[in-house]
């Protein structure tokens, strides 16, 4: 009976049969499948629960508190970076935004994508500043110095360009002290299609206390950069750093933030990448097109399947002659077929209307020259265009009407040739259209000649 | 004919619950003044049911045999649970009656599915159409029914209220001023620091009320459509046996718990999806339940196995109520002395459960979602924090006493730690199961951490059939299928209450 109460939350549901599909092994799963097997089952299940009490509780004489630090900041990245995966995933498919679009969810969707980005490029910087200090031996200090999450970093992230430490206290204290010499600068221009950028580049070398020699004198000047910055013209934070680690020839780690100065993340660094560099210069050269800022993008839910608007839904019928494409001008049949044989067939119009007096209007006379591939259709003369009945034989058509006697000619007797159509090679083909009657075609196009259902039979078949 | 009457604050020696109490007795009476559902005088419903938990599973049952001819469920299985739930044919929204209702001064627009309007000599008359046939009712009709509609949605906001007003939570170590400074994100986009740490908004009973609520038969009792943080339409459908249950019952919980749901700083996509969200919103109602039958509840298997190892109980293990039952003839023998044993241990149990969740569990997790989240995709479970939080408060004792448990386990020590780190390194594998190996693409990231997991549900047959059944419509239908009918509501999570409970 309770089973009724089974409530629906969406999206519980996809996580309910995930379970039931999938196979990632929870906690207690693998423990259970652990334990001794002597344990009985309300043992195997203490025991699970006291070890996880023990791993995520502390102890006070007033009761137990659950522990703040259990989880590393990576691993909170990467939650916030899997939630707009979530995100994008619900936005490509198209039964998902249907849903969030029916349930509302349009704008708080934008929102918590915005929220959750915010998330992790504040992470994220958490995360690259504490591997940057352990490649250059910066010392952190405070919350940033644990490499646990704890929500004061998350209260932190508004200031944390101003105050994330990027700097190698040794190149801290030569920039301070002058003894980091800018040894190249530059201003450059990029250009794109999409953008251009003017940056700002500065390279450091350090000046050696006193050059003892001449040549550590020259040297300096030809010593790879220990630290460089590459800066938008007029900004406050650079996007690029590059550090020389001990030990190196080349400046070899990279710091790039990619985010615009009206966004959050604009001062933190987005990625740390490993590379070969002499100078910002030669970054440049490398990555100008990366350097050139995008806008970035937010995700708007929109229906995938449009219903169109009346107006354009298309109705074409292969009887019109208006949606195809004509080649006007004056032309000559190219092919010579006037004294081969051919047999007669009779064209009804496919509307006959309401026609009450028994008779049939014929739309097309035609002279199908069976054995070379050439098809006249000859337009009725008014006269013979109301028929009550008719058969052919042979390049004779019979006509019978109602006030007349019956007639028998061949097509070109009985009206004014308007089209003739002829194939050319294999499936292609051409009709020539003689809009007026005048005896010159005045367009043509190209068709596809199918031979299928085409006459091959005698004229007995044909007609009635 | 009776209806909602105040409920004796059963557990007076608790302060929260004595709240509970007063709050219900202050506006039961008002529901009892107003209108009765029509298809309450049918069924001759005396609200609230009996006190004692056999007589009041009687009278439940009994009410059930006429409800369910009301609203036939498509398959129900042995011990009378609804494999699956009431078919009908599809209405187009609009075909019923739409009519709002104000509740704690939000309008909620009501529609009534099953209901028409007509004209009849420059009258307006009303059909009503269940299983039993069409009906006709009066205005007078309608406007009751709405009257307790209104008043069901209004207690059920204010009991959560009462319970969760205090979730206008401090992180640790952040002050007032930090969470309500404004963050500028983007161009035109500026949030609170709250909205990043995604805290929960409540501010009065009014914060648990839907938009929308749509009244008919459907296949679960309660449903909710969840939507992203903040901001969405909150639908809540609910079906009227459900309306009964709770009449029974004297509690509005069912609609409690779609409001836990539907509140919309509380779950979210795809939050959602990182937490259990059914045993959150069946630990903030159907806990409040007067009787043990509570405990059979699916979506508390995880608390089961909790209060197995902390307390040492387990109704399951325990061997239920019953003394036998009969399927064919459709016949359950209950051991009375049984019964009262559960129940005065559930009377002993509950309020500290009760306690547990309003004072530390909700708290726990509305402070920083991003770290419970985090906690458990470490252990790949999505009730990690739910049964950390729970060993915060209590310790284990269920192997026969503090003592006893505490010697069995230290004696384990060793054996323990060693199965735990061999556990931990196993957690979030990928376990290769061929029927379903196909299965973890679709949705991805899904198959991964966190998932579901009770020692509860182990071998349970009713998962290995659905299991099954996701199976094969995958086979055999394709993706797209499964997701809509997933999205649809298709494949409900039923675990059984054969082990002797008189469900």
């Amino acid at each position: 009976v309770k089973t009724l109460k089974l409530v629906l939350a969406l999206l519980s549901l996809l996580v309910g049969s995930a379970i039931l599909s999938s196979c990632a092994l929870t906690a207690p799963e693998a423990f259970y499948n652990e334990a001794p097997d002597e344990w009985n089952k309300q043992q195997k299940v203490t025991a699970f629960f006291y070890a996880l009490q023990k791993e995520t509780t502390t102890f006070s004489p007033s009761g137990r508190s659950i522990r703040q630090d259990l989880v590393e900041v990576d691993k909170a990245l990467y939650v916030a970076e899997r939630m707009l995966e979530d995100m994008r995933w619900f936005s490509e498919n198209e039964e998902y935004v249907n849903y969030l679009l029916w349930n509302g969810s349009k704008h708080s969707f934008t929102e918590t994508e915005a929220v959750w980005k915010f998330l992790a490029k504040c992470l994220r910087a958490y995360k690259i500043q504490s591997d940057l200090a352990s490649v250059l031996g910066i010392r952190l200090e405070g919350i940033s110095s644990s490499k646990r999450y704890n929500i004061r970093l998350i209260t932190a992230c508004p200031e944390l360009a101003g105050n994330i430490r990027l700097l190698e206290p040794r190149i801290e204290e030569a920039l301070k002290s002058g003894r980091l010499l800018p040894n190249q600068i530059l201003r450059l221009e990029l250009a794109d299609p999409m953008g251009s950028v003017t940056l700002e580049a500065i390279t450091y070398i350090v000046q050696p206390d006193s050059p003892q020699t001449e040549e550590e004198a020259l040297n300096r000047f030809y010593s790879p950069g220990v630290y460089a910055e590459i800066k938008r013209e007029g900004e406050e934070f650079p996007i690029v750093r590059l550090y020389r680690t001990p030990g190196s020839d080349y400046m070899n780690i990279v710091l790039v933030d990619l985010d615009l100065p009206d966004y959050f993340g604009y001062g933190l660094p987005d990625k740390m990448e490993r590379g070969f560099y002499r100078s910002a210069l030669e970054y440049i050269s490398a990555m100008a097109r990366y350097l050139i800022p995008r806008e970035e993008s937010s995700t708007r839910l929109a229906r995938k399947k449009f219903v169109p608007s009346p107006e354009d839904v298309s109705v074409v019928k292969s009887s019109e002659a208006s949606f195809q494409v004509w080649e006007e001008g004056s032309f000559d049949l190219p092919v010579e077929y006037k004294d081969k044989d051919f047999i007669s067939e009779v064209r009804l119009k496919k509307d006959q209307g309401d026609r009450k007096d028994g008779l049939k209007e014929v739309e097309f006379f035609i002279a199908n020259y069976y054995t070379i591939d050439v098809v006249e259709y000859y337009t009725p003369n008014k006269e013979y265009s109301l028929v009550k009945d008719y058969s052919t034989y042979g390049n004779q058509v019979t006509l019978w009407f109602r006030d007349r006697p019956s007639i028998s000619s061949p097509p070109a007797s009985l009206g004014v040739l308007t089209y003739v159509m002829f194939r050319e090679a294999d499936n292609k083909g051409w009709i020539y259209w003689d809009k007026d009657g005048d005896g010159v075609f005045d367009a043509r196009r190209p068709i596809y000649w199918s031979s299928e259902g085409r006459y091959s039979g005698s004229s007995e078949e044909v007609g009635f | 004919m009776k209806n909602m009457k105040p409920m004796k604050p059963r557990f007076s020696h608790l302060k929260v619950l004595g709240i509970l109490g007063l709050l219900l007795s202050l506006f039961l009476p008002q529901v009892q003044a107003k209108g009765v559902p029509h298809y309450f005088k049918e069924l001759g419903l005396s609200c609230p049911g009996p006190t004692d938990p056999l007589e009041m599973r009687k009278e439940f049952l009994t009410v059930l045999t006429q409800t369910r001819s009301m609203w036939p469920p498509d398959v129900v299985d042995g011990y009378g649970n609804v494999a699956s739930g009431w078919i009908s044919v599809p209405n187009i929204v609009g075909t019923g009656l739409w009519r709002s209702v104000v509740v704690h001064g939000k309008e909620v627009k009501v529609y009534l599915r099953d209901y028409r309007e007509k004209e009849e000599g420059g009258k307006k008359v009303y059909l009503y159409y269940d299983a039993r046939g069409v009906k006709k009712l009066s205005e007078q009709d309608i406007s009751n029914l709405l009257e307790y509609i209104e008043g069901y949605l209004a207690s059920a906001a204010s009991f959560l209220y009462e319970n969760l007003k205090g979730l206008k939570v401090n992180p640790p170590n952040t002050t007032k001023e930090e969470l309500e400074k404004e963050i500028k994100i983007a161009p035109g986009v500026s949030v609170t620091l709250k909205r990043v740490l995604s805290l929960p908004q409540i501010y009065g009973p009014e914060s648990f009320v839907p938009d929308e609520l749509y009244f008919g038969p459907i296949s679960p009792w309660g449903m909710v459509y969840l939507g992203m943080y903040g901001d969405y339409t909150r639908r809540i459908f609910i079906h009227p046996e459900a309306m009964v249950y709770d009449c029974l019952q004297g509690k509005p919980l069912i609609m409690a718990h779609e409001m836990v749901h539907a509140q919309p700083t509380l779950q979210w996509l795809p939050f959602a999806t990182y937490i259990d969200v059914e045993i959150l919103a069946e630990l903030n109602s159907g806990l409040w339940e007067s009787h043990f039958w509570e405990l059979l509840h699916p979506y508390l298997a995880v608390l089961n196995d909790l209060i197995w190892a902390a307390f040492g109980y387990s109704y399951m293990d325990s061997g239920g109520s019953a003394d036998f039952r009969s399927e064919s003839a459709g016949l359950i023998w209950v051991d009375k002395d049984r019964v009262a044993k559960h129940q005065k241990i559930w009377e002993k149990i509950a309020p500290e459960i009760k306690e547990w969740v309003v004072q530390d569990l909700m708290p726990q997790i509305y402070s920083d979602p991003l770290y419970v989240m985090t906690v458990n995709m470490k252990y790949c479970w999505d009730s990690a924090f739910i049964a950390i939080s729970f060993l915060s408060r209590f310790e284990l004792a269920g192997l026969g006493g503090y003592q006893a448990t505490q010697s069995w386990l230290s004696e384990r020590e060793k054996v323990i730690e060693d199965v735990w780190e061999r556990a931990l390194a196993k957690t979030g594998d990928q376990v290769i199961v061929k029927e379903n190996k196909d299965l973890s693409n679709l949705y991805p990231g899904r198959a991964f951490c966190p998932q579901p997991f009770s020692f509860s549900w182990v071998e349970d047959p009713r998962v290995v059939a659905l299991k099954k059944q996701i199976s094969e419509d995958y086979k055999s239908k394709g993706r797209s299928y499964v997701i809509s009918k997933l999205l649809r509501g298709g494949y409900r999570f039923s675990v059984p209450f054969g082990f002797g409970g008189a469900r």
